[in-house]
């Protein structure tokens, strides 16, 4: 579904060796990191640590009569509650919607002491929240070739001349192997995986068969960042989805500070360098989550950002979209207040209230979303239904004054 | 039954036991990994393990309202109900056991080392006089620390009481060893270089027949969170800079008999970098190059090195190998010093090997 976030506390758990503690079941996952289930409901689960990726048979499951919306206030407090921590030592990483049991499923980081243990864990559609015993099921494993080491860190920078803060400083402690596997995407059974492998072209586009074989393609990725004005080979697809476009299948993804591509699925061969092609960007930020949904008929992208409002996009507007390149543009970054930015635009950037911090689609009417709440700081899971304006009801606007109604 | 002080202090402890009911005993978890055991004895109910016996995160005084257990396995044999936690709890945090009776008992889990405060344990160089133009200390504390925290809590002050708050290196990135409890302090190498520029403007840190003091403040936190570090101080005085090379000839190296484990020794001509020179000497074969296994470990300051073979001596011909990066505390190397002018030519070596003498 999605990429894992850098947090203080995901900078925490990546600058200190993982250990595996507690549940036997986990075993073998060391990290639980980007989540995704295929059709049939296997889980595939991103392991950063060890460069590989996880798939779960949870096909065995009942569809409830009607998809409910599940809403629980402080989350990350009750999914410490369960792990048996304070919320301060939880990172949560991904999460995801079972496609047959609407059970949802969050990848998270239990940071002990000197260790961290990887857990999934379920909440039911009766908002019931267990850590799933992985033991429990049939589960396949595909290492990935050329993984980057666990020892390479970012190198940290601040704001222009000023002193670096300490989340500044925390940035040269998080591995590049935090961002190896961002986002997986399950197609008409491959499986396709974005991040960044160790190479000098670091960006990178996974492709193997599930069940796996053993056999995996690999392809570096680069492409023309506008606001940046420059190629870009390392910074990796953040969230991604496979549509449909001018009667090809395609890949649709965002990056950082934001463009958006489309790349040909029949362009990832193994060994392939792939310039994708820039149809969009929309200024700065990180994208989160891109999930698909269906609005009136229509199929539309959800994209959210960290420091922007969710963009829709319907993705009958990916179609004949321009490709621009460094031609189309004075040299120069384009800044936020460039007048050509954002250029390509189409779909509409949408009210949303607070930020979601993970965000899935919960049946067909649904999104289920990990909102951080703007006046108190809390996390909530939050349900709403994917039509538009949406959260409109958390407002104090007009119709919350009786009189209005008293004179209905 | 009423839960009496005593008992209460009891479970407050480590390892206690107390009587929850007059058939029920509660057993609290050793250690991280341990498990919780309520024997209620033989008998039917229409409760479940999980009715009887929860488990959640946080002290018994902000328990449980709104809270969910923390996750587990529940075993019942011969009228004792075992609750296994899925992952281990965390040393020195709080967690408290209620059971259905609504009784509440807290307990902690740790070992003495997660628990205890931090502190610092030496700061290198360890000599009580250190030349001008000393490059690099190093803060070695008994856990591992909190990182980004140096520039706050570490500090030089000479005799004067005076704080000098641009003394060491100020990086984006603390330097700490792989555990995180050595900190490597960097001079800044803009104080000790002659002639460049802030050596000019603000003078050399340290001065020659002056005393300091390095100073770490109370309060830095363990990497854990749990415990702070007391205050620490290491006074020194400062002798003559050392600019010129290192010169092995004028180490004294003892001699060695083969058939025996007796150390060979090491007196040098200067205090060198302490970790830098527990990775840089070696003793190998002189025909075959093969190491020799041993332990080796520093003195006087940093002024002696000493080995002790695993095995005893047992080849004619064996080499002292230095590697020529080694340096001395003040950053000078085998090819060059710190702080040369550009004419100056730099040696081009490796490594420097010196036989070594079998005693007949």
């Amino acid at each position: 579904m999605k990429c894992l976030q850098t947090t203080a506390s995901a900078a925490v758990s990546a600058a200190m060796g993982f250990a595996l503690a507690g549940a036997a079941a986990a075993q073998e996952l060391e990290f639980a990191g980007a989540l995704e289930f295929s059709d049939e409901g296997t889980l595939f689960v991103g392991d950063n640590h060890q460069g590989a990726i996880y798939a779960f048979d949870m096909s065995e499951a009942t569809a409830p009569e009607q998809v409910v919306p599940v809403n629980i206030g402080d989350i990350d407090v009750r999914l410490a509650d369960v792990l048996g921590i304070p919320s301060s030592a939880l990172a949560i990483n991904d999460m995801a919607v079972h496609p047959i049991s609407a059970d949802i499923m969050i990848s998270v980081s239990r940071i002990a002491n000197f260790e961290s243990a990887p857990a999934i864990i379920r909440i039911t559609q009766a908002g019931a929240i267990e850590v799933l015993d992985l033991s429990t099921f049939e589960v396949q494993r595909q290492a990935l070739d050329n993984f980057p080491d666990q020892e390479t860190t970012f190198r940290p920078r601040g704001l222009g001349q000023m002193p670096p803060l300490t989340r500044d400083a925390a940035k040269g402690e998080i591995r590049l192997s935090s961002l190896a596997i961002m986002d997986i995407e399950f197609h008409e059974g491959e499986l396709f995986v974005s991040g960044v492998a160790f190479d000098n072209f670091l960006s990178t586009l996974r492709r193997m068969p599930y069940p796996f074989t053993g056999a995996q393609s690999m392809a570096s990725v680069e492409m023309y960042h506008i606001s940046h004005d420059q190629y870009e080979t390392r910074a990796p697809i953040r969230a991604m989805s496979i549509q449909e476009v001018d009667g090809r299948t395609q890949l649709i993804a965002a990056y950082t500070c934001s463009p958006i591509v489309l790349i040909d699925l029949e362009e990832i061969v193994d060994g392939a360098e792939i310039s994708a092609r820039t149809i969009m960007d929309y200024g700065n930020g990180q994208p989160l989550d891109m999930v698909e949904f269906n609005l009136g008929g229509e199929e539309m992208l959800f994209l959210t950002n960290n420091s922007r409002q969710p963009h829709v996009f319907p993705v009958s507007g990916f179609a004949d979209a321009t490709v621009w390149g460094p031609d189309d543009f004075p040299r120069g970054g384009q800044s936020d207040m460039s007048p050509l930015m954002p250029v390509g635009e189409f779909g509409t950037s949408i009210m949303f209230d607070g930020m979601s911090l993970q965000i899935a689609p919960l049946g067909d009417q649904l999104f289920v979303s990990l909102t951080r709440d703007l006046y108190t700081g809390n996390l909530n899971m939050d349900s709403n239904f994917n039509g538009f304006p949406n959260r409109l009801h958390n407002l104090v606007a007009e119709f919350d004054f009786p009189q209005y109604w008293a004179e209905q | 039954m009423k839960r009496s002080p005593q008992i209460l202090l009891l479970w407050a402890a480590f390892f206690a036991t107390a009587a929850l009911a007059d058939e029920a005993v509660l057993t609290l978890p050793e250690s991280a990994a341990s498990a919780i055991t309520l024997t209620v004895g033989e008998g039917s109910t229409d409760l479940s393990p999980e009715d009887i016996l929860r488990v959640y995160v946080g002290a018994a005084a902000e328990c449980c309202a709104g809270q969910s257990p923390i996750a587990g396995r529940y075993s019942v044999t011969d009228g004792v109900i075992s609750f296994e936690p899925a992952f281990d709890f965390l040393e020195g945090y709080p967690y408290t056991v209620a059971t259905w009776q609504g009784e509440l008992a807290e307990f902690v889990v740790g070992s003495a080392t997660t628990v205890a405060p931090p502190e610092v344990l030496a700061i290198y160089p360890s000599g009580p006089s250190l030349p001008e133009n000393t490059l690099r200390f190093y803060i070695e504390f008994s856990v591992p620390m909190m990182p980004h925290r140096a520039e706050e809590f570490i500090n030089l002050v000479d005799a004067q009481g005076r704080t000098d708050d641009q003394a060491f290196m100020s990086f984006t990135q603390e330097l700490w060893d792989a555990d995180r409890t050595t900190l490597t302090l960097l001079m800044d190498p803009g104080r000790i270089k002659r002639g460049v520029a802030q050596n000019l403007t603000l003078g050399p840190a340290l001065e020659e027949e002056q005393s300091y003091l390095i100073v770490v403040d109370p309060g830095w936190p363990a990497a854990n969170g749990l415990a702070v570090a007391p205050g620490f101080e290491r006074p020194f005085s400062v002798g003559a800079a050392l600019r010129n090379l290192p010169s092995a000839q004028a180490w004294e190296i003892s001699t060695y008999e083969i058939g025996t484990r007796e150390p060979i020794s090491i007196t040098f001509d200067r205090p060198f970098d302490r970790f830098q020179t527990l990775s840089s000497i070696t003793i190998v074969e002189a025909t075959t190059g093969t190491l020799i296994e041993g332990v080796a470990s520093l003195g006087d300051d940093e002024q002696s090195w000493r080995f002790a073979p695993s095995q005893p001596w047992s080849a004619e011909r064996l080499h002292l190998v230095v590697d020529a990066r080694l340096e001395d505390v003040a950053g000078n190397n085998f090819r060059d010093t710190l702080d040369h002018t550009l004419e100056t030519e730099t040696r081009q070596i490796d490594e420097i090997i010196v036989p070594l003498t079998a005693r007949p």
